[in-house]
């Protein structure tokens, strides 16, 4: 057809050239102020750079002494913990969300706009509010916990079993509108004809929503899913504003404890490998995504 | 009868909303509350959120002990120019990860990507430097330098745009179009909820950053609201309601920008038009 | 074509950050060069930065230009950030190279770790050179010495000090503490004038959540964070829990919650009394003009360990640093000599901050007229203080990751004072000796 013949002619280097093209603007930017950094962080973890002296290339000490560092141990657990425990509800609860506030609704931006707001209050005040809410006597939900007939209620950030749970709790909080704006997106990008199309054909709400939803969706929820999972492994502010990693190093989570390798124990050589750490991690978790994307995902 | 059980749902899906987004803005309820109160009061129990006297003289010191205008000027500015700056150079390499074919495209698109996963504690002192070099020292170019090419925009908009047929753009480009005017003319104007959701992220985010003014930033007059923030919680002292007066004043626009960007969420006309 | 040129961006960078990143102290040889009385300042004009912490930066102003108007030629740049802030962008500037002239090299502990990183001038030959008095710095110039040498000048300082709400005893007819109190006293008194519930509940005390408020008790019999034997840090550690246990102080876990902070309980007069810094003055002071302090209060000195000679308690030095790299060092010396010497001195003492220069005349003007509390000012200079951390490099991660995370297991009460000081033993071994 006459179609395909114009497509092939369309050579690769063109194509080529119009790709880096737009890629450009960013692309400049991006390798100057991210990409440089990124790789020096890379040799820096080879070395024992403690930030000022010279750096001394000491191949993969840094790594070897990770798997034996507790601290560092404890920090991978606890991350780990951190993001399944987040990454579920959020997403679930974010999409149900996005789903009961969906244009054409009364008040709809008033409800979206109280979802959203937890997300662009200063982590500061809304620690100080959790503080507060978690206290173990005093606070608000012990007291509710009590009034329900649980005479012991966990101690939340006292505790050391129960405060990676209530930093959980407050991050769900928190992020839950956040990631309803990505649904909220994809949801106004899925026709009306298709769901028009399915009454038609008897569906009801459980049925257009595992056949028409969810698949359409799927780029949406690809994206968030990715995205969560990299917030979530790179935590810091919640946790800094609410427990310091602690009580003792119960809540300490990997970008933490890099935080403080770097910066007050001086250590940005084994800082770094442990951000490479990290880094390998969540890639291998978000390559598999993306080869798994064929699967799931409709374009 | 049908008409009678809708309602008994929706009814009770409106409660659910209504008590889900009071559980959502109590911190802000209380941060209201709190930057009215004298400081003794603040985390006394039980708590009070409607206090006896309203001290308003929190507001007036926020504004007169540190300059929290200027504050506020340099962190709009910032922010816009970040978030302009993201929804044309993001849209366009998207563009180009998702709409034009070259056979690298994708790996160097995960490359690309990959960056953001390592955690901005590691690359803070390298791209210090980097910046050193350039002599952008206490200038606000640094960090819209820093905040304009983020790969989150530009995943984003290439997620959304894979959503669009190919079909489209092959057509224009039978037809003749260029491809800037693929990009600019049929595209874009069909990625709104794209537009609307990086315009509230990228604002967002750009308004929140904290780290990157407090390495770059030196003089009090390049500061940004964040830095500015701070000065209320210092080791000594801790201004609880200055803090919190501070924090209301700086909540403000970002609610502003969210409820305005909502005009951006409506159903996108994506496949209209397209036959064959 | 990108891969290239990134590639040698990434070589010429890091090839920059490795020579370039050692800090020299060639200065010194410079200075030694020029001579004795040989004055090498300029008259050109001259711009140096000086980095301070917020919490005195004000009064750290005032003597920049006090400082200024006298040399017309010398801009200074006052950048201050508050504490936690101020150390991270210190450290990223310090790393990176940037530009840092004079420096507040924080409380002692940090100072350690800059003077190991090489981020301190000597001064040694510059005061000799100069000639330049230090008898005034006391004891704290001993304290400071790394290596037998000294890279710093103190600036400000305090210590710990025992405040008490008058008002509160005269109520419960109980008689003041006195300026000899043991901490066995101290503990009874405590468990004395706590009464009342909820709203209406008086504190015996209040122990602020820094490590140092509690270890410092075990610091006062002379001991260090980092002994072999930590038994005096055992039993401070035993106190605080015994204090909590008798009810008579806010537990850690509350404070926590609550955010308390010293300053807001003693103003509420619900605190009879609070061992806290010598700073807190200032803040009594802002409080009764403010018409937040509506009741009378004194100091004491801090109760002691028994065999312990009363006037012994625990405090810090502020101490500012040049930064080798400087362009400008005979500047800088210059206006350290002024920021931490007499002129200085004066200017925070007027300020009610004490200042590391002691003279009488220095006393005097920080003791003021008499008009305003404490009637008990002087006792402030009979003490003998114990720093908080000596100036060892490594030592501030011993207070707060091990010592301050390791006891935060025994206040939420997961682990026994015993157990706590092991685990802490054994981190300090394996962490701090490396």
């Amino acid at each position: 057809m006459k179609r395909g013949a114009i497509l092939r002619k369309q050579s690769n280097e063109n194509n080529r050239l119009m790709g880096y093209l737009f890629l450009l603007p960013n692309i400049i930017g991006f390798a100057i102020f991210t990409f440089i950094p990124v790789i020096a962080a890379c040799y820096i973890s080879f070395t024992d750079w403690d930030g000022f002296g010279k750096m001394k290339f000491i191949g993969f000490q840094n790594y070897i002494k990770m798997f034996s560092d507790k601290v560092f141990l404890v920090s991978l657990k606890n991350t780990l913990v951190y993001t399944i425990g987040s990454v579920i509800p959020l997403i679930i609860i974010a999409l149900l969300v996005a789903m009961a506030l969906k244009e054409g609704m009364k008040f709809v931006k008033v409800f979206r706009a109280a979802f959203f707001i937890p997300h662009v209050t200063a982590i500061i005040a809304i620690a100080a509010v959790w503080q507060l809410l978690f206290h173990p006597t005093a606070g608000p939900i012990n007291q509710f916990l009590r009034s329900v007939g649980i005479s012991n209620p966990p101690s939340w950030l006292s505790s050391t079993h129960w405060a990676m749970f209530a930093v959980i709790i407050m991050t769900v909080w928190k992020s839950v509108g956040y990631y309803m704006i990505m649904f909220l997106a994809g949801l106004q990008g899925i026709p009306d004809s298709l769901y028009e199309a399915a009454s038609i054909d008897g569906a009801g709400k459980f049925r257009k929503f595992f056949n028409v939803t969810l698949p359409m969706l799927s780029p949406v929820m690809f994206f968030t899913v990715i995205i969560a999972i990299i917030n979530s492994f790179k935590i810091f502010s919640n946790i800094y504003a609410l427990t310091q990693g602690g009580p003792g190093y119960s809540t300490n989570v990997l970008v933490y404890n890099i935080y403080v390798e770097a910066f007050q124990k001086l250590k940005f050589g084994y800082a770094s490998a442990q951000a490479y750490v990290l880094f390998m991690i969540i890639l291998v978790i978000t390559l598999v995504q993306f080869k798994g994307q064929k699967k799931w995902v409709n374009y | 009868m049908n008409k009678k059980k809708i309602s008994i749902g929706k009814i009770l899906l409106y409660v659910f909303l209504v008590i889900a987004s009071i559980a959502m803005i109590v911190p802000l309820i209380w941060m209201l509350s709190a930057s009215v109160k004298p400081e003794t009061q603040i985390f006394a129990f039980p708590i009070r959120w409607i206090p006896e006297k309203f001290m308003w003289s929190n507001y007036v010191k926020v504004f007169t002990l540190y300059p929290f205008m200027t504050y506020y000027i340099n962190t709009i500015k910032i922010a816009v120019v970040v978030t302009l700056a993201q929804i044309i150079t993001c849209s366009m390499a998207a563009y180009s990860f998702s709409k034009i074919k070259y056979p690298e495209r994708d790996k160097l698109f995960l490359g690309y990507l990959s960056t953001m996963m390592v955690p901005f504690q590691v690359i803070m002192v390298p791209q210090f430097i980097i910046m050193r070099m350039l002599g952008l020292m206490n200038t606000h170019t640094a960090l819209i330098l820093i905040g304009a090419f983020a790969p989150f925009g530009v995943f984003l908009f290439r997620q959304f745009f894979l959503t669009l047929p190919d079909e489209l753009s092959e057509s224009a480009r039978i037809d003749g179009c260029s491809e800037f005017g693929i990009y600019f003319k049929i595209i874009l104007p069909l990625s709104k909820p794209a537009i609307g959701s990086v315009t509230i992220f990228t604002f967002v985010a750009a308004w929140n950053d904290f780290l990157a003014p407090l390495i770059y930033i030196n003089t009090e007059d390049k500061k940004t609201l964040q830095l500015g923030m701070r000065n209320f919680q210092t080791l000594y002292e801790s201004n609880y309601g200055q803090l919190m007066a501070a924090a209301v004043c700086a909540v403000v626009p970002t609610i502003l920008v969210f409820l305005l960007a909502q005009d951006y969420f409506v159903k996108g006309i994506a496949t209209s038009g397209l036959k064959g | 074509m990108k891969k290239i040129v990134s590639s040698i961006l990434v070589t010429a960078m890091t090839a920059s950050l490795i020579t370039g990143c050692g800090a020299s102290n060639d200065k010194v040889e410079e200075v030694k060069k020029t001579g004795s009385n040989d004055q090498v300042k300029t008259e050109e004009k001259v711009d140096l930065n000086l980095y301070f912490r917020s919490t005195n930066a004000d009064y750290a102003q005032q003597v920049v230009d006090a400082y200024e108007a006298e040399n017309q030629n010398v801009d200074i740049e006052l950048i201050k950030y508050p504490n936690t802030d101020y150390k991270d962008k210190l450290m990223v500037q310090l790393a990176g190279g940037g530009d840092v002239d004079i420096y507040d090299a924080g409380n002692s502990a940090w100072f350690g770790d800059f003077v190991s990183k090489k981020q301190a001038l000597q001064l040694d030959d510059l005061i000799a050179r100069d000639n330049f008095d230090i008898a005034p710095y006391g004891n704290a110039i001993e304290e400071l010495l790394i290596d037998n040498k000294l890279y710093t000048l103190p600036v400000v300082d305090s210590l710990m000090v025992l405040y008490y709400n008058k008002d509160l005893f005269d109520q419960a007819g109980v008689s003041y503490p006195t300026e000899d109190m043991t901490w066995n006293e101290f503990r009874e008194l405590a468990k004395t004038m706590t009464s009342g519930e909820g709203n209406d509940k008086i504190w015996g005390s209040y122990i602020h959540t820094w490590p140092q408020c509690w270890y410092g008790i075990g610091l006062q019999e002379g001991a260090t964070i980092i002994d072999k034997d930590l038994t005096p840090i055992e039993k401070a550690l035993q106190f605080r829990v015994d204090l909590e246990e008798d009810g008579s102080i806010m537990p850690y876990t509350e404070s926590i919650a609550t955010n308390a902070h010293y300053n807001a309980m003693f103003q509420s007069g619900k605190l009879a009394m609070s061992p806290i810094g010598s700073w807190h003055i200032g803040q009594l002071r802002v409080g009764e003009a403010e018409g937040n302090v509506n009741f009378d209060w004194d100091v004491v000195p801090m109760p002691h360990p028994e065999g312990v000679s009363p006037n012994t308690t625990w405090g810090m030095t502020g101490q500012v640093v040049i930064q080798p790299d400087t362009k400008h060092v005979e500047e800088a010396w210059d206006f350290l000599k002024y920021l931490c010497g007499e002129e200085g001195a004066k200017i925070f003492s007027e300020n009610g901050v004490i200042a590391g220069y002691k003279t009488d005349e220095i006393r005097d003007i920080y003791v003021g007229d008499k008009t305003q509390k404490p009637e008990n000012i002087d006792i402030l200079f009979n003490q003998k203080v114990y720093l908080e951390n000596p100036a060892i490099p490594g030592i501030e991660v011993v207070k707060t990751e091990i010592i301050d995370k390791e006891s935060q297991l025994t206040f939420a009460g997961e682990r026994s004072v015993e157990d706590t000081m092991k685990a802490i033993k054994e981190r300090i071994e394996k962490e701090f000796n490396n």
